[in-house]
């Protein structure tokens, strides 16, 4: 197959705004859109910069827009035409890299600054088993951010909106009981109920983590 | 490279995060020593670890108990395991589950108040394999949480070049962080490697990109013996196209039903050949070397595979395997179509490098023989012999990450603020900055062309099965690879930020000299034991229960000593 690839292209020590670069290979439909980038820069553009690592859509290292949806270029069959972008809200490092480390770390931080504590045991902690999936659906999650490059609330500046990515992090400590502290001051000013449950970024997870449910976990948390 | 030079200091120094790196660097925090964790990723905990989707072993079972755990490991390695590091393994792998829902993972149960340990896995006399439907992520996402909460120090994509040795003592290391350009000089009293195997010397593996051996090969480097080299674990299916689901597992063939048949090019069912009693059945070892010889015989598929036939069985069969194993069903869909997936059709797979048993020889506290160095997990050696256990991978770096983390922070309070020896990281900058200098010349070839050469070098002679001559061959190819290498290499574009090349050039160098070092280890072991079969020395020699011990010497050339395990 004939693919062309529009790869925005940015470097942020000299370009001003990003620019759309065309590449024209020859590759295998079955191929994903990682294994497309990975030929661009060994044959035809040494200077390409894009992020991967498990190659198995394990890690989440590979989140960016293709044909304007966000997902994982090693999840992603190739085809005639597509265009690449860095995922949209997060600092350029380069071309199709974006800083996403600062982001996850800024978000634990903001929940940690919160006085929380584990209780900690010296044997198994019994866990009623129909609750044990709300402890382990939200860490499932790959880290991957595509859900926060999806979620249409966060295009309007205004509304202060955290994101689905703070708000399932926070589900992760929150809703487990063997974390104690002061959760419902976070749940508050996080404004879980800014969320229209619109489904967005439970429909783009990889991981097909039913974000909004947990959302109405919390909610629920905040008024006990 | 830009001349910009960023020096760090820090008491502890881990060198890669996955698993085994991410639990040192708590345990090292949690007793109150400073801690900076450097990765070539970019998430907190990756590697392997990330990737991981079988079971973890532990010997919470009725009627087991960490004794029968322990001779179930040597048995395993076939006696070339250290004893004192699988007792420890066997000893600790109960408490590494407290430790890590104290860290705040929830671990998956089967009832309120115990784990989800559903599988007997091969080579264990007894159910022991925790299966969580998380597979790696929800461990992975918990301690990095928990990083987080203990602010500790994270450097993501930096490659560490070299580590500051003198005297046979650890001074830091000297590497290159692409994502800003930087050469970065890290002074540390205790480094811990935990950069994970070698998987990228292989064509056909099932391990991530960043598997590319550098932690064995800093510490060989810097004079630390290393061991087992000739160990390799291959995985009997896995995909062989399209590139980009090449290596991914597939698994074995009893995820295809109690019928099911693999088939070689001729449509003959090979197994019976290999062995009439169990077949398909073998364990994976005896499954990965079948269908390896079968392709290297010329009697593989046009795409260098077997066929897996499923199509004999039942259907309901197929139902339940594919609730468990949903991804694997849909990936075979996306490549072979629905009716692969379905069973009414055969599909292609080929075996797959999975786990190095080999890497850095440590002692009890993880230490290495060079002095403040010490490694834990898939780059170290000792653990798993000449061959490990199904589930024993995650149970090694769970127990190892914590016992040689504490043991660091130990140390590193023992060690008295030293200043670093002068000049000491002259010449690791001087090769950077070197790296930087050679780039652009377009007449040489660029790294990922030398690094696909060697890795069908390896496919070749360091594959399920050996043989002399082989082995001599592969040999010769590398030192020709090595010298192309050295005559220079095309690093583009000619600039340091987010420069792939200069990466790749420097996993090459490691990638280099560990293939001549396996080479060399297998070339060496005259018998067939574990996971090295060599065809021209088919059978197990009690003679041979040997360590091969491996070392850099002063002259640059390998030492060579044997060494009686546990010793």
């Amino acid at each position: 197959m004939k693919g062309r690839f529009i790869i925005y292209k940015f470097d942020p020590r000299k370009d001003v705004k990003p620019l759309p670069v065309e590449y024209t290979l020859t590759i295998d439909p079955k191929e994903t859109v990682l294994m497309a980038l990975i030929q661009i820069r060994e044959t035809l553009d040494p200077d390409l910069a894009f992020r991967y690592a498990c190659g198995a859509r394990k890690c989440g290292e590979c989140g960016m827009l293709i044909n304007k949806k966000a997902v994982l270029a090693c999840d992603e069959q190739v085809r005639p035409d597509q265009t690449v972008k860095p995922l949209p809200f997060f600092p350029v490092i380069k071309d199709l890299v974006v800083d996403t480390e600062s982001f996850i770390k800024k978000t634990f931080r903001t929940i940690f600054d919160e006085t929380l504590e584990l209780k900690t045991t010296d044997g198994i902690v019994p866990i009623d088993l129909n609750i044990l999936k709300t402890y382990l659906e939200p860490t499932r999650c790959m880290g991957c951010l595509l859900c926060q490059a999806t979620c249409p609330l966060l295009r309007k500046a205004e509304t202060g909106f955290v994101g689905p990515y703070p708000l399932l992090a926070l589900s992760q400590i929150a809703l487990d009981p063997r974390w104690e502290g002061a959760f419902e001051p976070l749940i508050k000013r996080m404004d879980i109920r800014a969320c229209t449950e619109c489904g967005m970024c439970a429909k783009i997870c990889p991981q097909g983590i039913d974000l909004p449910a947990f959302f109405r976990l919390l909610d629920k948390r905040r008024d006990t | 490279m830009q001349d910009c030079i960023e020096k760090v200091d820090t008491d502890v120094l881990v060198i890669g995060s996955g698993g085994a790196g991410a639990l040192a660097a708590l345990r090292v925090s949690d007793n109150g020593v400073k801690v900076l964790v450097v990765t070539k990723e970019n998430i907190r905990v990756g590697g392997a670890t990330v990737m991981a989707a079988g079971g973890i072993s532990i010997p919470y079972g009725e009627g087991d108990s960490p004794e029968i755990f322990y001779n179930d490991i040597l048995r395993g390695g076939e006696h070339l395991n250290d004893p004192r590091l699988a007792r420890i393994l066997a000893e600790g792998a109960r408490h590494s589950f407290i430790d890590l829902e104290n860290y705040g993972v929830v671990l998956d149960r089967a009832a309120p108040e115990s784990y989800r340990i559903l599988i007997h896995s091969e080579g264990h006399t007894i159910r022991r394999a925790y299966m969580d439907r998380r597979e790696g992520l929800g461990v992975c996402q918990a301690i990095g949480r928990a990083m987080i909460q203990r602010r500790i120090e994270f450097l993501p994509e930096t490659i560490i070049t070299r580590l500051l040795v003198a005297e046979n003592t650890v001074f830091g290391a000297v590497g290159y962080c692409f994502s800003t350009g930087k050469i970065l000089v890290i002074t540390a009293k205790t480094v811990i490697l935990s950069t994970g195997g070698i998987g990228q010397l292989y064509d056909m593996t099932t391990n991530g990109k960043s598997l590319t051996g550098d932690g064995i090969y800093l510490g060989y480097e810097a004079g630390a013996d290393l061991m087992e080299m000739e160990m390799v674990q291959f995985l009997p299916l896995t995909f062989p196209y399209p590139a980009g689901f090449r290596g991914i597992i597939i698994g074995m063939s009893s995820l295809f039903g109690p019928g099911v048949r693999l088939l070689n090019r001729m449509g003959e069912r090979f197994m019976e050949r290999y062995d009439p009693e169990r077949k398909e059945f073998v364990t994976r070892d005896l499954a990965a070397r079948a269908n390896y010889m079968e392709i290297m015989s010329g009697r593989g598929t046009v795409n260098n595979a077997i066929w897996v036939d499923p199509t004999r069985n039942e259907k309901e069969i197929m139902e339940q395997l594919k609730a468990s194993l949903p991804h694997v069903f849909r990936m075979i869909e996306k490549v072979f179509g629905p009716e692969a997936a379905n069973w009414e059709k055969p599909f292609e797979a080929a075996p797959a490098q999975h786990f190095f048993m080999g890497g850095l020889r440590i002692d009890t506290c993880g230490e290495t023989s060079v002095k403040n160095l010490f490694a834990v997990g898939e780059c170290s050696a000792g653990v798993h012999g000449a061959n490990r256990l199904s589930g024993n991978a995650l149970t090694e770096i769970y127990v190892f990450g914590s016992h040689v983390g504490l043991k660091a922070a130990e140390r590193t309070k023992d060690v008295k603020s030293r200043t670093t020896p002068d000049g000491l990281s002259d010449e690791a900058i001087a090769d950077l900055q070197e790296h930087g200098r050679c780039s652009s010349q377009c007449s040489l070839p660029r790294p990922h062309e030398i690094i696909a050469k060697l890795k069908q070098v390896m496919e070749k002679c360091m594959g399920p099965v050996r043989d002399g001559k082989a082995l001599e061959r592969g040999a010769g190819q590398i030192r020709e690879l090595r010298d192309v290498y050295n005559e220079g290499v095309c690093l583009l574009p000619p600039d340091s930020l987010y420069n792939l090349d200069i990466v790749r050039s420097f996993e090459l160098r490691s990638m280099l000299i560990l293939a001549d070092l396996m080479i060399k280890a297998a070339s060496i072991r005259k018998e067939s034991r574990g996971s090295h079969f060599r065809s021209d020395f088919p059978d197990k020699d009690r003679e041979w229960q040997k360590n091969i011990i491996l070392r850099r010497g002063h002259d640059g050339e390998v030492k060579i000593q044997l060494g009686v395990p546990g010793q």
